[in-house]
């Protein structure tokens, strides 16, 4: 009840501070970056009046737009200076802030999307949601297809180099199987060998990679333009892995595109493709056998 | 032995000790008494050193600013009042500490420093608990290691600070024994802050009554336990009973 | 008077017990592995590689415990408290502080000296900062600096919190994570500069332990029986503000060694500094080596954090003390 007065007062003290706005339809606050990008891709950018401090593509739209919160913890007072009419979230770090805002006029909608296979439907309720459903159902279709086609040609590959996804610059922590990143890997071609795993994310010990010796390395944080093979192959271990000695290990040029379950997946897919491309060609012209690689699995 | 010209001594901008001027001889066995706050303490801290004085200090025709620390521990040592009894110590190695000033940093003990260990303990009878345990022990016996200890350096003064104040009757009497052979064997001066005046009489020949970091008398239990001096001092009414070899004196409640 | 004076000397049973136990156990632990008891296949580079993580590991434990119980056995006695450790006068606190500001700006890739010299700085700051501060009120009593030191403390942990609130949930993993505490170093340079640090820092105390054994009759005391405690005192806090911070910057926050292993080792060797140190180096070592090597074998290819270890050992360990303590008091 006193939650009520007080959101009541907020609501009153924003209204009386600032102009009436034009009576329109859906003032949208989006709560992840992949949100973000997901309604700006179907057209629906004019309708955020919200954003997170995470939130950076596009670039230029979102600079107009403020930031009302972090991923999933949006602040409650900035969020009601925007009045907005929903709040689009896929996972919330206080579920119990929906029981605030329903009662004074905000629509809590929760669009789930985590694994590859929730983008096309997600696409499809943002487009629903926004009355942009002509372009959310063609940028879904693209992207099923896109999609359709990596596992297609999935399956006519024989070989799939082995991948370590390192998540961290200083202790080896990787993805599990059910993670976005992990399944784009594997669509690309790769084979993720951290992918015994149910967790999300978990640490690994340098002697469990030893023995699980990946082909190459692909590291998933920012390098600021350095080599991090540089840095590996001074360290005790990681130097002794064949990935290390070989110079099989690579960056993203993108971690956002790659990493975010948004509409820029097939640009993400593409980044792998490209990664695991140049590896077997140089790979190829180091002279290792792709036989020698299949011996090991 | 102990020569004290003028010496004052501030602690956090209050003045506890007043322009004292004081001469102890070798030997000699020196009650120290008076009111809270008379300065009794501050006189013992100003001659270890733990509280700066104005004046001089000489302890053996030496000033004590030119002395060092170890040296000057060497020189005198202090009683502690009380011992932490719970970390498990062994005995002779308590008493060994006494020894700090002169034991090598890195090096073992030497003989010497072993057999004064040997000696101290042997004065205050504690040689049969020198392999026992500190929280083994009673607290007559933790007093008497505590003497040991003081003894270990081989000081030619002793500082004790209300020595008996824990003790009960008998071994309170024990201490004050031991203290006694002490000064008259070993001819090591003894400088003592005393509560209980009667005790002070019984044991010493010389009283040194403060009273505002001054000295309001000193002299012999004659002339310094007088009921007159003893109310001035300590602002109640007091009634001295004389006795061969012992002053009994009590406060008398205000009616 | 029968009987002679022997004292001060380690029992030459107690060392005979430390040459051999210590090395056997070490070994041990160097069998022990994720995939099971034994030495890794020598002969292929796989198992060279794992040998020498092994052994790096082992150093660092071994490095880090000796450090842990050297700093905690000087500042037991130091501020004279049971429960004094390494992070009582805040310096885990700083050194977390330090190595999450490292982290948080990103520079973990740059290169893998740079967290463990944030950590070593932040933690080194701190002992600067209350020691200033004690002098500011006054003097160095136990009591101030504890009390400085619990403030300092919980002051770093809310700017430590406030860092946490700013950064991206990937950072805020890799900070957790640090805190955790973690042996693997991968760096034989750092590994041996921090060691040097641990040595010096032992000399250094080793030097002092007259004066450690003199600390048991208080500050007060001590200056008695002529320590000079000017000086003195802040020298011992220095060389155990320099082991801790050198074991927080390669390894993180491990607690428990540095409160558990003095008080197990005085009630094996006794209290004298001259045996409670070495001694309390060894067996540290040894503990911090046992745990991280359970750590790391019993679940495979998981980590659990070496901190979990020692606290799961350590907690149990101190509540037994305690209870013992209680006994006899009664």
């Amino acid at each position: 009840m006193i939650q009520r007065i007080f959101i009541g007062i907020l609501l009153f003290l924003a209204g009386c501070a600032r102009q009436e706005a034009p009576a329109s339809a859906l003032r949208l606050v989006s709560t992840a970056p992949h949100l973000t990008e997901a309604l700006c891709a179907i057209g629906a950018g004019d309708l955020l009046v919200g954003r997170t401090d995470a939130c950076d593509y596009p670039t230029e739209r979102l600079q107009k737009i403020p930031a009302v919160g972090g991923f999933g913890t949006p602040s409650l007072e900035s969020l009601l200076e925007q009045r907005p009419t929903h709040l689009v979230e896929t996972i919330l770090a206080k579920p119990d802030i929906k029981s605030t805002l329903e009662p004074v006029g905000i629509s809590v909608v929760h669009v789930p999307i985590r694994l590859l296979a929730d983008i096309p439907p997600a696409l499809r309720q943002l487009g629903e949601l926004t009355g942009h459903t002509r372009e959310a159902t063609r940028l879904a279709e693209t992207i099923q297809r896109g999609i359709r086609e990596a596992q297609g040609k999935q399956s006519l590959s024989k070989t799939a180099p082995r991948v370590f996804l390192l998540l961290t610059p200083d202790t080896p922590m990787t993805l599990g199987k059910s993670t976005f990143v992990s399944e784009l890997l594997e669509l690309a071609g790769g084979v993720n060998v951290g992918r015994e795993s149910l967790a999300d994310y978990y640490h690994v010990s340098l002697e469990w990679l030893l023995e699980k010796d990946p082909d190459l390395i692909l590291c998933l944080y920012e390098t600021y333009g350095q080599d991090p093979c540089h840095l590996l192959k001074e360290q005790i271990g990681w130097k002794a892995l064949s990935a290390v000695r070989h110079q099989r290990v690579y960056t993203l040029p993108d971690l956002n595109s790659a990493c975010r379950p948004g509409p820029r997946v097939l640009e993400g897919l593409g980044q792998f493709k490209t990664v695991l491309a140049r590896d077997a060609q140089e790979a190829q012209r180091a002279g290792i056998k792709a036989d020698e690689r299949n011996l090991k699995d | 032995m102990i020569v004290l010209r003028q010496v004052s001594a501030y602690y956090r901008s209050e003045k506890v000790l007043d322009d004292l001027s004081l001469a102890i001889a070798c030997g000699e066995r020196v009650a120290v008494v008076g009111p809270n706050g008379a300065g009794k303490t501050s006189l013992l801290r100003v001659l270890t050193g733990l509280l700066p004085a104005h004046g001089t200090i000489h302890l053996q025709g030496r000033e004590l600013n030119a002395l060092s620390p170890r040296e000057r521990a060497s020189l005198i040592s202090v009683v502690p009042q009380e011992i932490i009894s719970d970390i498990p110590y062994v005995a002779q190695d308590f008493v060994l500490l006494g020894r700090t000033a002169l034991l090598p940093r890195l090096g073992r003990p030497s003989p010497e420093d072993l057999s004064a260990v040997q000696e101290a303990m042997r004065l205050t009878e504690t040689w049969d608990l020198r392999k026992r345990l500190l929280p083994e022990m009673s607290g007559g016996e933790r007093q008497r290691l505590a003497l040991a200890m003081a003894l270990a350096s081989q000081p030619k003064i002793l500082l004790l600070d209300e020595p008996t104040s824990h003790l009960d009757l008998r071994h309170r009497a024990e201490m004050m024994r031991l203290l006694l052979k002490l000064s008259t064997e070993q001819r090591i001066t003894l400088l003592m802050v005393v509560h209980d005046l009667t005790l002070a009489s019984q044991y010493f020949e010389r009283i040194l009554l403060l009273s505002g970091g001054r000295t309001v008398a000193d002299g012999t239990v004659a002339e310094v336990m007088t009921s007159a001096l003893l109310e001035t001092a300590f602002n109640c009414p007091v009634r001295v009973d004389t006795l061969p070899g012992i002053s009994a004196v009590c406060a008398l409640a205000r009616l | 008077m029968k009987g002679t004076l022997k004292t001060d000397m380690l029992a030459s049973k107690h060392l005979l017990f430390a040459l051999i136990l210590v090395p056997l156990v070490l070994l041990l632990c160097l069998w022990v592995g994720a995939s099971g008891f034994g030495l890794p296949d020598l002969t292929t580079l796989t198992g060279q590689a794992l040998l020498e993580l092994r052994l790096c590991r082992l150093f660092t434990g071994f490095v880090v415990g000796a450090a842990l119980s050297l700093s905690g056995c000087a500042l037991q006695a130091v501020l004279r408290n049971a429960l004094a450790e390494p992070s009582v006068l805040g310096l885990s606190g700083g050194g977390s502080l330090g190595a999450a500001i490292v982290i948080a700006a990103g520079l973990q890739a740059v290169s893998p000296f740079l967290v463990p010299s944030g950590a070593f700085l932040g933690a080194s700051a701190t002992l600067l900062l209350v020691c200033f501060l004690a002098k500011r009120v006054g003097n160095y009593a136990p009591t101030t600096l504890i009390l400085i030191g619990v403030v300092v403390s919980s002051m770093l942990s809310s700017l430590l919190m406030l860092l946490l609130s700013f950064v991206k949930l990937r950072v805020i993993h890799s900070i957790t994570w640090w805190l955790l505490g973690n042996l693997q170093v991968t760096s034989w340079t750092l590994l041996g500069v921090v060691a040097l640090f641990v040595l010096c820092a032992g000399v250094v105390l080793f030097c002092e332990a007259r004066t450690l054994n003199a600390l048991l009759l208080g500050h007060e005391g001590a200056h008695h029986l002529g320590v000079n405690t000017r000086w003195e005192i802040p020298l011992i806090l220095f060389a155990a503000t320099l082991a801790t911070a050198a074991a927080v910057a390669v390894s993180g926050i491990i607690g428990f060694v540095g409160l558990i292993v003095p008080h197990a080792v005085r009630r094996l060797v006794g209290a004298s500094h001259r045996i409670l140190l070495p001694c309390a180096a060894l067996f540290g070592g040894t503990f911090l080596v046992v745990c991280d090597t359970l750590a790391r074998s019993v679940i495979e290819s998981h980590e659990i954090p070496v901190g979990v270890v020692t606290s799961l050992l350590g907690g149990p360990f101190f509540l037994f003390l305690l209870i013992q303590n209680g006994k006899r008091r009664v």
